[in-house]
């Protein structure tokens, strides 16, 4: 009989501790929604004869672009609060003397205006502040450029990941 | 009674979590992919396409005088290995002798064949071609013959390829 007893007041004890964790969890997360991306998109290109400038004896033009919202980011539950993206580069042996930029070509929907990003940003290993807002935006379009371009480098293939990075700021 | 709550509680952190709404959704990064490649590039052009080459000249005594003219040639490439051979469309004439002798495309790092003799069957003029581009690189043409030859009056074409060196 107090076996029985001593288990339930164990039991009670334990289902208390459960639910003052799940509670103070939830309180915590409610309080502090974290800003999310959503991102699509993504940029193939292959070079090939019609890249250079005028044919034989020229180079491959300097810097080539993609459409202009190759990619698009949303940010989505911010909670009204202020956010920066950023952006980097995620694969090693980038081919030397190319350089990958990105740059906002448009506005989205939802929070305006957005800042920063208009002209192109270089991309690093590290990361790169691309744009800010406040609130929610979505659809907001993004354009890559790779700079550097010339046949001396040779045949190369590269896939790079672009890691896109929201943060929530003060 | 508690099993009500906790069921209530699991009900809602599950709703929170899949809302988004927990510090540690993960949804802060997201990742794009970039495939950035080339293909191979080759290309050649020459910037005059007829020459005409007279033989006129001679000293008492010796064979007539060679002539020469040349064309300049451009060029794109951005394999190794690459070469350059050239060809005519028709035999020269008895007697005569073609020969050509291309440059190398400054930066590409070939080897110039220099002067070589040119026949319906390819011969290398310049080997080893990296990645290169290069504009107004001289082509020389060159014709001899003896008095043997005679007086001839005859054309052929001449045509220089980039191709690989295997």
């Amino acid at each position: 009989m107090s076996h029985e007893r001593q288990f339930d007041h164990e039991c009670r004890s334990c289902r208390t501790r459960c639910l003052l964790s799940c509670l103070l969890a939830l309180g915590v997360a409610v309080a502090a929604p974290a800003a999310e991306l959503q991102v699509q998109g993504g940029w193939d290109l292959t070079l090939d004869g019609g890249a250079l400038i005028w044919g034989a004896g020229s180079d491959l033009g300097p810097a080539l672009t993609s459409d202009p919202a190759a990619i698009t980011v949303s940010v989505i539950n911010t909670g009204g609060n202020a956010w920066t993206v950023s952006a980097r580069r995620a694969s090693p042996g980038w081919p030397h003397g190319l350089a990958l930029n990105c740059r906002r070509t448009g506005e989205g929907l939802g929070a305006l205006p957005l800042r920063g990003g208009a002209g192109f940003v270089p991309i690093t290993d590290g990361p790169q502040v691309l744009f800010a807002g406040t609130g929610d935006a979505l659809v907001i379009p993004l354009q890559l450029q790779v700079a550097g371009l010339t046949v001396r480098l040779g045949l190369w293939a590269h896939d790079l990941s672009l890691v896109l990075r929201v943060e929530e700021t003060p | 009674m508690n099993k009500t709550v906790l069921s209530i509680v699991a009900v809602l952190a599950l709703a929170c979590a899949s809302a988004g709404y927990c510090i540690d959704t993960g949804g802060d990064e997201a990742t794009v992919n970039v495939s950035l490649a080339t293909s191979p590039i080759s290309t050649l052009s020459v910037d005059n396409p007829s020459l005409t080459l007279e033989i006129s000249l001679a000293t008492a005594g010796e064979e007539p005088e060679p002539v020469s003219s040349s064309f300049m040639y451009n060029i794109t490439n951005n394999e190794a290995g690459k070469k350059l051979v050239g060809q005519l469309g028709t035999a020269a004439p008895d007697g005569l002798t073609i020969s050509g002798n291309a440059f190398v495309p400054p930066g590409s790092g070939g080897t110039g064949c220099g002067w070589v003799t040119l026949s319906t069957t390819p011969v290398d003029m310049v080997t080893n071609i990296g990645p290169v581009c290069a504009q107004n690189v001289p082509l020389m043409i060159e014709l001899s013959g003896s008095v043997a030859a005679g007086v001839q009056n005859a054309s052929t074409t001449f045509t220089m390829t980039l191709t690989s060196s295997q």
